[in-house]
């Protein structure tokens, strides 16, 4: 590839080479008594004065007037001023060609860029699709906003389309590079549309990258949830490929990857624990959310970090025109919101935050959260600052607190904060750039005070990122993306400290924090190959450096035998500054995307990543107080290579559009974990892991309706994820080293949305949820021990759970628009009743193996659900 | 000026809890050891059972004509032989030695040997103190109540020099606490050689009830097959659960290597506290 990217560039420079004149030689003199020529008199003067012979093609040459500042001219400079004319001159054996500055046919181009916002609150539009109304030329705005199409001269009728937003037709004519910024307006009478997504709808066929998903947060209430909240995370399991533990599971699983393999960023900032209440909802206030998109498979070259997917969450910038206040209370949360100018125009200001009101985790049974209670709150606050056309500064925070209390006042707390500066600078008509300066950090506390060993723990990992990503637009057909970063992350495992500080009887503990800079550079060109063949071509160089701080201890193993704290060998002390280990890798991103048609597109795609940093959990869902562990001495990073190959096709006039995608993943250095692994306040984790490869492969069938009364999709994904653990020591395989279903492995997982627009006022919506059980271990047997029942277990997910089906309904009626007097009415209102879980089904969580509680020394199984009822709940909105 | 508010009326349920029937294996047929010699001379007992399928609610199978033996590594054999509760007992009484390490063979019927590695026998830890202490609590039932109840509190002194790992076993009125999640285990990490305080709060006291507590050190070995045997039978199925193992005791047949053991032969030091809670 770098041969490739060096080709070009000698072409490049050959071809800018070419474009120049080459230089005079003579030292003849003109005399020009006019103040000023036109071009063809010029020439013609010139021929006459000058011994050389002039060639030239009068009607080539530009028909302008050129301003002279004196009479007397050599040669050289009365060519260098036809040549900032625009006529370019080659000397050769005494004959001068006279050309335009282009080459004989060539067309001159230009640049036509800027920013789409909503005219309402100035908000910057991601994802807005430019476009040439011919169709022949359209680019999508980036993630701030920001267009930039290269246009041979001409005039132009340019339009930008953003679902449920106009901005009417603009005549351009492009004689020069120009700016233009679009300014769209809701389309009044659409406000009601219910949207799946806020790309144009022929994205899907045009856009390169396969397996994008993006959620349009602020319409996606149409859509029932529980308890009428609205989430990120529930809303993307109704697209093909990403899946869910259970009802009670944190974190999702994208093609059959962990839940730590996600990358998930708030403005640029990694999010470490993406949920509250356990998993139940995200920490995404959908006040305060513009665009989240969901890169599955595919992440071009500068997305680095994690293993297997994207989730890019971007919070709104603030309404740069007036002030607004919005809010909402449902049972789960209450939210507020305040944006504004503060100049208007120029810079503006976002305020959200979210508070939680009851505790749906108290709901379980009473084995499960007997007197627990879990409470959240947090807070989104963005700024920006528009200084010119060419710089935009931002500063964008999340802060958030979640807080769990049990019975006997032990409590946790936990939650992520983040702190994003960035600066957005327009450097050339041509390049875009941004630097972002990111802190975030994830911590949680856990106090107990009951004895032994009352404690207070705590564990932290701050992250302090610089960035610089720059975009540079060569032509609406080529783009090249490039930039670095650096990550200092810090990790402090765990301290424990006597939860009563006069407390002689329990030892303090501090294991060695962990410090490592994870790096990148990148670099990837967008390149329209043909008309009808895209490609998308890239690498990242990624690196991280384990370096010790202070100092800290090395355990060192016996080469042979497992990992235990009795095979270290010896125990290294490693000084401040020293490195631990580095590591550096290479990881290759390709995509390709060929249009048959204009309605049909065939996309292939290939990417490997590396995996620096690793959640350590080895509970059935991740707790929020597991631990984030860096590559080291005795872990590998996790390396995925995904391939992918999808279909695409939208039917009349892309009012239905379909997509089947097959995609296959390997994964590599998994960490798995020995059965009743101890990882709290463990000073040598690594004792505890066995190392796992995985593999995930699949179909993903996607049909939606995105126009009409009725409107909705289906998707379907058949897929199998798997694990192998195999070693030389039996102690660390599992199931013989054969491959086994992953936990996150669900065979068939089928999502069916259907809304429909009754009357203007009355629509509905349903949800369908269909998917395989996901795998567990029955007992192949029992045994009593000292009077209790033991259920036995052999081979690890040889069965399943009973299938998973749920059935979600809502209604929604709007208030009357217009006043009898045949006004509009300011004021709109609409009821939504929502029926979670219709018919009640009690979907397995799990199946729990115990001792009857009434008839002792029998043995019962009993299955555990977490929403095993119909949740119905009823909400008025209005706002005026 | 734009306002939106939501007014929600929501009808809760409770999630649920629904004993079903599963088609699992009938039969593994694997040997179960349960035995523990202490530092108490007594006629120390080993139990020898069957596996049986999870379905099967018949009483569980003991083994009946076994030879089992204990030796220490001073060639000391002790003979046990079966008593009419299928328990084997040692024909003689005998006690686990500080300084001393015992090894369990079982013969079975078919004549398969069962060992277990040489236990040594954990050193001593007395209760140094034991008291009933107070406290309040909201009931499930009564929110708007508070109510008292009594649990015991033990102290004792962690030995500095070497990892300890203990057990406690609580009774109140002679009957043993016995469910899993009654077994109480601590590893001393962050009390290490400290004069340490453990509390009991699940176990509730009523004016006039008898504790008994005991004590009793143990291995590593058999600290880690207890916590295993806790969590499988309180935390599987919870979302804070682990995945379901096999848990590995310390036994292996000799004679057919392939045939896995289940259970835990182990030696332990006990010392035993009595209470009584006296009204005020």
């Amino acid at each position: 590839m770098n041969c490739r990217l060096r080709a070009f560039y000698i072409l490049f420079i050959l071809f800018t080479f070419f474009l120049t004149d080459t230089k005079g030689q003579g030292n003849a003199t003109v005399f020009l008594d006019k103040p000023s020529y036109t071009v063809e008199d010029l020439v013609l003067e010139l021929d006459r004065q000058l011994s050389a012979t002039l060639v030239y093609s009068l009607d080539k040459l530009p028909k302008i007037t050129i301003d002279l500042k004196k009479s007397r001219y050599s040669q050289r400079e009365i060519l260098k001023v036809l040549k900032r004319k625009g006529v370019a001159s080659l000397i050769r054996n005494n004959r001068i060609l006279l050309t335009s500055a282009d080459l004989p046919g060539k067309i001159k181009n230009f640049t036509l860029s800027g920013y789409v916002r909503d005219a309402e609150t100035g908000e910057a539009l991601i994802g807005a699709y430019v476009f040439t109304s011919d169709n022949q030329n359209g680019v999508v705005t980036n993630r701030y906003g920001y267009y930039s199409m290269t246009l041979p001269e001409g005039e132009y009728q340019i339009q930008a389309t953003f679902i449920g937003l106009d901005a009417p037709e603009n005549t351009i004519s492009l004689t020069k590079n120009k700016t233009h910024h679009f300014r769209m307006s809701e389309r009044v009478q659409e406000l009601e549309e219910v949207v799946i997504s806020s790309r144009p709808p022929s994205f899907n066929i045009n856009g390169i990258i396969p397996g994008i998903n993006s959620i349009d947060f602020s319409t996606d209430n149409h859509i029932p949830y529980f308890m009428g909240e609205v989430d990120v995370f529930q809303g993307s399991l109704l697209l093909p490929g990403i899946k869910i533990l259970g009802e009670e599971a944190a974190g999702i699983n994208v093609r059959g990857g962990n839940i730590d393999e996600n990358l998930i960023l708030l403005d640029e900032a990694p999010i470490y624990n993406p949920t509250h209440y356990f998993g139940l909802i995200s920490v995404f206030n959908p006040e305060a959310v513009n665009d989240i998109q969901f890169l599955k498979g595919f992440f071009p070259a500068q997305y680095g970090g994690r293993a297997s997917s994207v989730i890019s969450v971007h919070q709104k910038e603030g309404n740069d025109q007036e002030y607004h206040f919005a809010g909402g209370l449902g049972l789960l949360s209450a939210r507020l919101l305040a944006e504004g100018p503060v100049k208007r125009g120029q810079s503006s200001f976002l305020v959200s935050g979210r508070q939680s009101i009851i505790d749906p985790t108290e709901l379980g049974p009473d084995n499960i959260n007997r007197n627990s209670r879990t409470s959240f709150r947090d807070l989104n606050v963005k700024m920006n600052w528009k200084l010119n056309d060419r710089n935009t500064f931002y500063v964008s925070s999340y802060l958030g607190q979640d807080q769990n209390r049990t019975s006997f006042d032990s409590r946790r707390n936990w939650g992520n904060n983040t702190l994003t500066l960035r600066w957005n600078k327009q450097f050339a008509k041509r390049i875009f750039g941004h630097f972002s300066g990111v802190l975030s950090t994830y911590q949680y506390t856990i106090s107990d005070p009951r004895e032994a060993g009352s404690f207070k723990g705590q564990f932290r990992v701050t992250d302090y990122t610089l960035k610089a990503d720059f975009s540079y637009f060569v032509s609406p057909k080529s783009q090249f993306d490039f930039g670095a970063t650096t990550t200092f992350h810090r990790l402090s495992p765990g301290t424990r400290t006597p939860f009563d500080p006069d407390d002689s009887s329990t030892n303090p503990l501090e294991l060695d924090s962990e410090h490592g800079f994870e790096s990148g550079i990148y670099l990837s060109h967008q390149w329209q190959l043909l008309p009808n063949l895209e490609i998308l071509y890239g690498a990242r160089l990624s690196s991280l450096h384990n370096i010790s701080l202070g100092t800290s201890e090395i355990y060192r193993y016996i080469p042979v035998g497992p990992k235990t704290d009795d095979t270290i060998a010896d125990t290294v002390q490693v000084g401040n500054w020293e490195l631990i280990r580095d590591f550096f890798n290479l990881e290759p991103r390709a995509s390709l995307n060929w249009k048959l048609n204009e309605n049909t597109s065939i996309k292939a795609a290939y990417n490997r990543t590396f995996q620096y940093i690793h959640l350590i959990s080895n509970t059935i869902t991740p707790s929020p107080t597991d631990i984030w562990k860096l590559s080291d001495r005795n872990i590998e990073p996790t390396q995925t290579d995904h391939f992918s190959l999808g279909f695409y096709r939208n039917f009349a006039d892309n009012t239905w559009e379909s997509s089947i995608e097959i995609f296959h993943k390997e994964i590599r250095n998994i960490i798995d974990y020995k059965d009743g692994a101890d990882l709290l306040f463990n000073p040598n984790p690594e004792t505890e892991f066995l190392n796992a490869r995985g593999r995930a492969y699949g179909l993903e069938f996607f049909l939606k309706k995105n126009i009409g009364k009725t409107r909705g999709w289906v998707s379907y994904t058949l897929s199998r994820a798997e694990r192998k653990v195999k070693s030389a020591l039996a102690e660390e395989t599992i199931n013989d080293g054969a491959f086994f279903p992953d936990n996150n492995d669900k065979t068939h997982d089928i999502s069916i949305v259907a809304l429909h627009q009754f009357t203007p006022r009355l629509s509905f919506s349903s949800t369908f949820n269909y998917s395989t059980g996901r795998p567990i271990t029955l007992p192949v047997g029992k045994y009593t021990f000292e009077g209790n029942p033991i259920p036995h277990f052999a081979g690890r997910n040889q069965d399943r759970l009973s299938d998973y089906h749920r059935l979600d309904l809502s209604a929604r009626l709007e208030g009357k628009k217009v006043r009898p007097n045949g006004k509009m009415r300011e004021f709109a209102d609409s009821w939504t009743l929502t029926l979670f879980n219709v018919y009640a089904r009690r979907n397995a969580f799990s199946y729990i193996f115990r001792e009857d509680p009434e008839v002792p020394g029998q043995t019962q199984i009993v299955r555990y659900s977490v929403l095993g009822s119909i949740f119905p709940s009823l909400t008025y909105n209005f706002k005026f | 000026m734009k306002r939106v508010f939501y007014i929600l009326i929501v009808f809760i349920f409770l999630g649920c809890e629904d004993p079903i029937q599963i088609d699992l294996p009938t039969n593994t047929d694997l040997v179960v050891v349960q035995g523990w010699v202490s530092n108490q001379i007594t006629n120390q007992e080993i139990v020898l059972s069957r596996t049986q399928g999870f379905n099967d609610q018949s009483s569980t199978v003991l083994i009946a004509g076994a030879r089992v033996s204990v030796f220490n590594n001073q060639n000391d054999q002790f003979v046990y032989e079966q008593g009419v509760d299928g328990i084997y007992r040692s024909t003689t009484r005998f006690l686990g030695v500080d300084s001393l390490f015992y090894q369990l063979e079982v013969i079975l019927p078919d004549g398969d040997t069962i060992v277990s590695p040489f236990e040594s026998v954990p050193r001593f830890v007395t209760i140094d103190s034991v008291l009933f202490r107070q406290d309040e609590e909201v009931p499930d039932d009564n929110p708007n109540l508070f109510k008292t109840f009594n649990f015991p509190v033990t102290w004792s002194q962690d030995p500095p020099d070497i990892r300890n790992y203990y057990r406690w076993k609580i009774s109140r009125n002679d009957t043993l606490f016995n469910a899993p999640n009654d077994l109480e285990l601590l590893d001393d990490s962050a009390i290490n050689g400290n004069f340490f305080p453990n509390e009991f709060r699940s176990f509730r006291y009523e004016f006039g009830d008898t504790l008994q507590i005991e004590l009793n050190t143990i291995s590593e070995g058999a600290y880690d097959f207890l916590t295993l045997l806790k969590n499988q039978t309180t935390l599987l199925g919870t979302a804070s659960g682990t995945l379901p193992a096999t848990i590995s005791g310390n036994l292996r047949n000799r004679s057919n290597p392939d045939k896995i053991v289940l259970g835990y032969f182990g030696c332990f030091s006990s010392s035993t506290a009595e209470l009584i809670l006296l009204t005020e």
